[in-house]
């Protein structure tokens, strides 16, 4: 059994999502070549509480993103259960699914990308309530106008299309559309990486005090440890399908465990070190040691070894999976 | 805009209005015949007159009102087929980007099968297996055309659904006819347009070759190629009944081809700009 | 390689039994066969042992089994309208129609490089804009308008060459200048856009550095590569040719397939028809493939780029 990690209080209610060993692996479906399965997850038990804020830490290709699908229940785990206040997910385009999707929203990376070019902006915004049939049109337009003057977006530019605005307006317009519905759990995935630095700590700020106000869950993905450390509770950083390090964002941020994680810490934009090449292989093989041994500085002979170093808890609520953690040394 | 294409557009412009007006404009019936009147050539040559301006073929029907019907048909044959080719292309990409899998691999195959051969042989099978007719002949027009169509929404549909606003929608809680008729139709309407005017001339090419082989279009109706290979049969005595209504075939492909690729071209221009 | 050569064959044999079997529902969904070739007059029991003999009484699934193995045996019925077997009527056309097209392909070759490589050498001047038009305005006029033109000029003003038939080398060159026309326009677009991306190549380019001369870079260098990259569209010339063929042969009165598939659909000679559309459909499907294993032998570039 795996050691669950969880973020906050330890309560009697079951969390509002939770991972239970969980595993994902993206097949080939090719009529014909059975192409081998290639697992990005690997064995993932994680909790959420409520009104706390989970960081994902990772590379490109870690899994962090196949893990925030997950616990929207876009997909289903190719092994393993997700849970929601302990109760499994609905299957993906049942009808129990599509009313869950007005209560689990996300806020993309790309904000160009995910809004419709030739639609304007109030009624992109107000689409989520038609689509749950929560409002009429005109009431879901007053609704939509009035989140988006809760995250600041310029009421003269509501009729305008995306491809009038900068990068942080649309941001702001893709999180208004976020939480018109209302919803109690929102996952972030990587919401600051495509604006320029200057817009990045606004649109944090606007977050972070929605969160307060709206008594939001979230899970918020990241590549950048500081960025997450500013907005997140609790912080697991993954590292090629798994997770490596777990704890509270301060501690984590502070006096990380897992060299991987204090090598992210020491990238970090802004730290002066280059951002080192992540030349590994992305796809995950099972059974071999410690996967992050090529590039670590403290590598020693029990991370070749054949059983890859299991994730164990830590005092303050702390786990690392590394044989060696950096507090020890 | 060059030269060439504000020509084609004016010519384009003329031949649909012309053949739009075809009640209001044409000096006779185009079956209206007159014995007195026959074989007269078309306006400047010896023996011509101005009550015939284009002149008049074997049973001194006046072939300015036989043209202009002719047009007529032809342009709502290719038209039509245009339209229900895009209609099932669209429909059989989206299915093929939203079911993926089997369901994508079959209507690959049948893309793919339908370039394999030679339209104009699978038109003369259709023709031959299930008769002639206005709706078979439109049918054929579209099954011309919908493989580009399929291909093009389908690999659009794709993109969208990978990475693209049509998978925020779903994340969002919409449903299928939702993301596809109001997002991504909209979204790839202009290069539907831009097939639809490279694939315009293909499709009068289509249907004039089989109406001048005289399994297309049948009389009483007429067509631009039907007019074409009756003439055939005159062009030792009376050159002009064949050669003006292949003059305006040549004018319209000419005008669409040419508006087409500039079309594209400055779609081209756009994207590239974004 | 050989995965790559048995995907061609895979491919090659799926469009077959895709063509077979749109043959055959298309000869289900034409209505009754009975009455068709029996006439309107036929009494029920005509019909009726007719059905029989012809297993038309058997389940679905049961006569596309027959219908394959009439097939195998090239047992495709007589043509209704002569009741001679379809498949003499249609051997005796092929080789008016291999007459006309081995010329013409060739005549298209010869007009269609060498235009293309002049395109492509003066790429983006007068003249490649110029030749871009006259290509245009070959493939907007379709066949069988630039064919009458020819009639009206050679035969009816000059009266220097025949209309009808194929009886003598005279009767080849309309024909042939029709086909050859549009086929050259479209293929020295392509030639064109071959000798580009030949000269573009950088093995060519570093030939150019070594300073050997322009000529020989041109001859020896980018021209070789353009015609391997041309054999890639070889299938989709094959199949306008046909295309091209099958008005031509209409225009002049050619005894060939095109004549007699037209001829057939007119009087929906249905065996005549489905042994063509077979008979053109295999030869092309066949032809493509050897094209496409050909290509895999002489362009790495194929062999490498897909999995």
């Amino acid at each position: 059994m795996h050691y669950a990690v969880s973020s906050g209080a330890s309560v009697t209610l079951p969390p509002l999502m939770e991972a239970k060993d969980v595993s994902h692996a993206y097949g080939s479906a090719n009529l014909f070549a059975k192409g081998h399965r290639n697992f990005v997850l690997e064995n993932i038990s994680i909790a959420v509480t409520e009104r706390q804020t989970l960081g994902v830490v990772g590379e490109s290709g870690s899994g962090k993103s196949t893990l925030s699908r997950l616990l929207l229940g876009l997909e289903t785990p190719t092994s393993g259960r997700v849970l929601r206040y302990g109760d499994p997910m609905p299957a993906p385009g049942s009808q129990a699914w599509k009313a869950m999707r007005q209560k689990m929203q996300m806020v993309f990376q790309n904000p160009y990308a995910s809004l419709d070019r030739r639609m304007n902006i109030l009624d992109q915004v107000a689409e989520p309530l038609c689509i749950h049939a929560l409002a009429t049109p005109k009431e879901a337009r007053e609704q939509a106008r009035a989140y988006l003057a809760r995250v600041s977006f310029p009421p003269h530019l509501m009729g305008y299309r995306p491809d009038k605005l900068s990068g942080g307006q649309l941001q702001r317009v893709v999180i208004a559309r976020a939480l018109v519905t209302q919803p109690e759990f929102v996952v972030c995935d990587e919401p600051v990486a495509s604006l320029d630095v200057s817009v990045q700590a606004q649109v944090l700020e606007l977050l972070e005090s929605l969160k307060a106000e709206l008594g939001l869950t979230m899970v918020f993905v990241s590549h950048d440890l500081n960025v997450v450390s500013y907005v997140c509770d609790s912080i697991a950083v993954m590292h090629r399908g798994r997770i490596v390090e777990y704890g509270p964002a301060k501690q984590v941020f502070a006096a990380p465990l897992h060299p991987y994680t204090q090598l992210l810490l020491e990238s970090a934009p802004g730290s002066g070190v280059p951002v080192m090449e992540n030349k590994e292989d992305v796809t995950v093989s099972m059974g071999t040691g410690c996967r992050f041994q090529a590039r670590c500085r403290y590598k020693q002979p029990a991370c070749s070894g054949n059983i890859p170093p299991a994730l164990r808890p830590f005092p303050q609520k702390r786990a690392v999976a590394c044989f060696n953690p950096l507090s020890e040394l | 805009m060059p030269a060439s294409v504000l020509c084609a557009t004016v010519t384009l412009i003329f031949l649909l209005v012309a053949a739009l007006l075809a009640d209001l404009i044409s000096p006779y019936t185009p079956e209206g015949t007159n014995l007195l009147a026959r074989l007269k050539p078309p306006f400047p040559l010896a023996g011509s007159s101005l009550s015939h301006f284009l002149g008049t073929d074997e049973l001194g029907r006046d072939i300015l009102s036989r043209v202009l019907y002719g047009m007529r048909i032809s342009f709502l044959i290719a038209c039509a087929g245009t339209v229900a080719g895009m209609t099932l292309g669209v429909f059989l990409g989206f299915l093929a980007a939203h079911k993926r899998g089997l369901v994508d691999d079959a209507v690959l195959m049948l893309i793919d099968f339908n370039a394999s051969l030679p339209f104009i042989i699978i038109a003369l099978a259709i023709l031959a297996f299930f008769g002639s007719g206005l709706t078979i002949i439109i049918s054929i027009m579209a099954i011309y055309g919908w493989d580009r169509y399929a291909r093009l929404s389908r690999n659009l549909a794709r993109a969208a659904l990978t990475e693209g606003y049509a998978s925020s929608l779903q994340t969002l809680g919409a449903g299928a006819p939702r993301i596809y008729v109001r997002h991504i139709f909209p979204n790839i309407a202009g290069m539907l347009i831009v097939n639809m005017t490279l694939n315009f001339p293909g499709t009068i090419l289509l249907e004039t070759s089989l109406s001048f082989l005289g399994v297309g279009v049948q009389p009483p109706m007429t067509s631009l190629g039907m007019l074409l290979g009756f003439g055939r049969d005159y062009l030792t005595s009376a050159w002009w009944i064949a050669v003006i209504p292949g003059t305006i075939i040549v004018a319209a492909t000419l005008s669409i081809s040419l508006l087409g690729d500039f079309v594209q071209n400055q779609l081209d221009g756009v994207t590239q700009r974004n | 390689m050989k995965t790559l050569c048995l995907r061609a064959c895979g491919r090659a044999a799926v469009t077959l039994a895709l063509l077979i079997t749109c043959v055959f529902l298309g000869l289900h969904l034409t209505g009754d066969p009975a009455t068709l070739i029996l006439g309107f007059e036929a009494t029920p029991d005509d019909v009726a042992a007719f059905k029989l003999a012809r297993g038309l009484d058997l389940p679905m699934y049961a006569q596309y089994w027959r219908y394959l193995g009439d097939l195998m045996h090239l047992d495709l019925g007589k043509s209704y309208v002569t009741g001679l077997p379809a498949i003499e009527v249609f051997l005796s056309a092929m080789g008016p129609t291999l007459h006309l097209m081995l010329p013409t392909a060739l005549v298209t070759l010869l007009i269609g490089i060498p235009l293309g490589i002049v395109a492509a050498l003066h790429s983006g001047t007068r003249l490649d804009r110029g030749l871009l038009f006259v290509s245009v305005l070959g493939f907007a006029v379709p066949n069988f308008f630039f064919g009458l033109l020819l009639i009206l000029f050679f035969s009816v003003w000059l009266g220097w060459l025949p209309t009808y038939g194929n009886a003598s080398w005279l009767h080849y060159i309309m024909p042939i200048m029709t086909i050859a026309t549009s086929e050259a326009a479209i293929f020295s677009r392509m030639a064109r856009s071959a000798m580009l991306e030949g000269l573009n190549l950088p093995c060519v380019q570093a030939a150019y550095m070594r300073g050997i001369s322009r000529q020989r870079v041109i001859w020896f260098h980018a021209f070789p590569n353009a015609l391997i990259s041309l054999l890639t569209v070889a299938g989709f010339f094959l199949g306008t040719l046909t295309a091209g063929a099958v008005i031509t042969e209409n225009i002049f009165s050619w005894p060939g397939i095109g004549r007699l598939l037209v001829v057939s659909v007119a009087k929906r000679d249905i065996p005549v028809v489905q042994l063509i559309v077979l008979g053109v459909g295999c030869s092309l499907i066949v032809a493509n493939l050897l094209v496409d294993l050909l290509s895999l032998v002489v362009n790495p570039k194929l062999r490498r780029t897909t999995r």
